[in-house]
Order: C-alpha cells, then structure tokens, then sequence
C-alpha cells in the first residue's frame, strides 16, 4: 500500500503550482491547537515559527486545504483545519471558509462542480458513458474489502450518524 | 500498510454530516437543496410520491456522473484506483445500505472537490487526492460522500425537481 505514495507527493507538488493563485482573505481565525508555522501549504515543508492556540491569526491567502497566516509577527502556511473563525464569523466553521462562503465575494456556485480550490466546474464536461460505464472494472467485491480490512486488522464499532447542523451548506 | 489503529471506519458516519458538510461540493447539477421554506415543503410532499426504484437511482447518478468523467476522466494509474475502492468499499459496508454498486475513483482534474452521485458512483479528484495525508482522511472523505448515497440527499433534490416541473 505504499505504492500511492508517489503519486500523492507529485500530485502535492503539482496541486502547489496549479492552485497559486486563490483570492486573498482579510478574515480573521483563531488557532484551535498549537501549530507549527510551515513555508509552504505542503505538510512536509519546512517550519518558519509557531503559534500557541487561542492566538488570532490574520489569513492572508489559502491553496486548498491550507491557509497563510499572520500570526504573533509570524507568518506561514497552516491547516485549514487548525483554525476557527473569530470576529464577526464567530460560530462558523472554516470549511465555510474554504468553499468561499463566508462573503468574500467567490461564493461556490450551487452546481458542487466546483470544488475547494474553485476550480474548473466539473459537472460541464462533454457526457462520457463509456467512462462511467467502465467504473464497475475498477470495482472491488465484499470479500475483497474485507480481506484488505482484515490485513491491517482494522475492526468495526457501531456509531451513530450526527445531527447535521442547521445551517449546512450542503446537506 | 494500513495502520492498525485506524478509526476510518468510526469516523465515516461521524464526519459525514458535520464541518466537510459544507467544503466537499457534493451536489453537481441539482442546485442548492436550501431553498427555505418550499424546499421544506416539497420535501415534505416528496414522501408521498411513488416509491423511487434502485434501478431508477442509479440510472439517474449515471447519468448525472457521465458530463464529470467527460470533464475529467479517471486517472489512469491503476494501483490508486484498487486502493481507493478497497478502503471506499470497506466503509461503505460497515453503512446501512446493501442495495447500491458501489464504485469508486480518482479524477484526473488537480481541483480540490469529491462527489456522490446516486446509486453508489463516488468520485475524489487527483487534486484532493494530493492533499490526504493518511488513510483515515481518505475513509474520511470516501464516509462523507458514502453518507449521501446512503441517505439519498441528491436523489431526493431530484425528486424535488421533478415535482417542481410537473406542477
């Protein structure tokens, strides 16, 4: 199972060229835990600094998952996810954040064909059944699934779905 | 390998309708299901219409999935494409449904986006594919989007339009 290793840096590398440009972000969050600050929106990049939880950082710009910070006279990439809004868009969480809507003026369209990044809207390509229809070789069975399962001697526990909250983007 | 410890499984249905709720776009084509007041309406009054066949949801996520392999055709690297169903497959057998062929696949577009469609098609573009560190948010990410099979939220937004175009 190493084998998607390779694809996944070279893809990093890739996503880090292609997604260069993302609108800057006057918005305000404060840091759940305690990060590091990195050089590049990558999570092997280099450390430039920390920051201690609470502190509000200024979210300068943001390539996917990731967001550039000032924080502390400090500046680098961290985790989308390190970060809650502050400020006026207290209670909001920062996926809102990443599909742009949080009123920064690049709201996702209602289509879902784009994606975090904003991208090219995926559902306007030129039909291909074939392609769907050659989806079900890629399939794997129960059994198959499961053996995989057993390899790494994962287990099962029963959980609930949670409520979805009220103001949900998409359901 | 995998690591043992792995709490994909648990987290699939946990995450499903929380914070990647409004991050992974997972409604391509049916429009934004918030529509207020009506849409509660309808949804309300789509309960009462004839029972929607297996066959006729996945003809229709078919569908709905065919111009997105047309914008982006599944990335010809073969060992990623048995990884992601293998953990896609695991997940979604731990759910609640057993009626829906489940397939799985990685999209050669660098966008940053997931999708469900009904019927059991659920795509993760090479761009998101990139940015997961572990298997875990990879199950994570596969849980969210096996959630909205599970629980027909774009089949129902279908229903909705249909019954909007018939009045």
């Amino acid at each position: 199972m190493q084998n998607w290793r390779a694809p996944v840096l070279f893809g990093g590398a890739l996503l880090a060229v292609l997604m260069g440009l993302s609108p800057a972000s006057a918005e305000t969050a404060k840091l759940r835990a305690p990060v590091s600050l990195l050089a590049a929106p990558l999570a092997s990049a280099a450390r430039t600094g920390g920051a201690k939880a609470g502190a509000v950082a200024q979210i300068l710009d943001r390539r996917g998952f990731w967001a550039r910070v000032s924080v502390g006279g400090a500046n680098g990439w961290v985790k989308l996810s390190a970060l809650s809004l502050s400020g006026a868009s207290s209670g909001r969480e920062i996926a809102a954040l990443a599909s742009g809507r949080t009123g920064s003026g690049n709201v996702v369209s209602a289509s879902g064909g784009r994606g975090l990044d904003n991208g090219p809207d995926l559902t306007k390509g030129v039909p291909n059944p074939a392609a769907v229809a050659a989806l079900s070789q890629l399939a794997v069975s129960q059994d198959e699934a499961e053996r995989y399962a057993r390899a790494g001697r994962l287990s099962t526990r029963s959980l609930a779905y949670t409520a979805a909250p009220k103001d949900a983007g998409s359901p | 390998m995998m690591r043992p410890s792995l709490r994909s499984l648990l987290l699939c249905a946990a995450v499903a309708l929380t914070a990647f709720g409004a991050s992974a776009q997972s409604f391509p084509g049916v429009g934004d299901s918030r529509s207020g007041g009506l849409g509660g309406l309808l949804n309300g009054l789509s309960s009462f219409t004839q029972k929607e066949s297996p066959d006729e949801e996945a003809r229709s996520g078919e569908d709905i999935a065919a111009p997105v392999l047309g914008a982006a055709p599944p990335w010809r690297n073969p060992a990623v494409q048995r990884y992601v169903n293998l953990v896609g497959r695991r997940v979604a057998d731990q759910a609640e449904r057993r009626d829906v062929a489940w397939r799985f696949a990685v999209i050669d577009s660098p966008s940053v986006n997931a999708m469900a469609f009904p019927g059991g098609i659920i795509v993760v573009t090479r761009g998101l594919y990139a940015l997961l560190d572990t298997e875990d948010e990879l199950a994570a990410v596969l849980g969210h989007e096996i959630a909205h099979v599970n629980r027909k939220h774009q089949w129902k937004v279908i229903r909705q339009q249909k019954l909007v175009a018939m009045a």
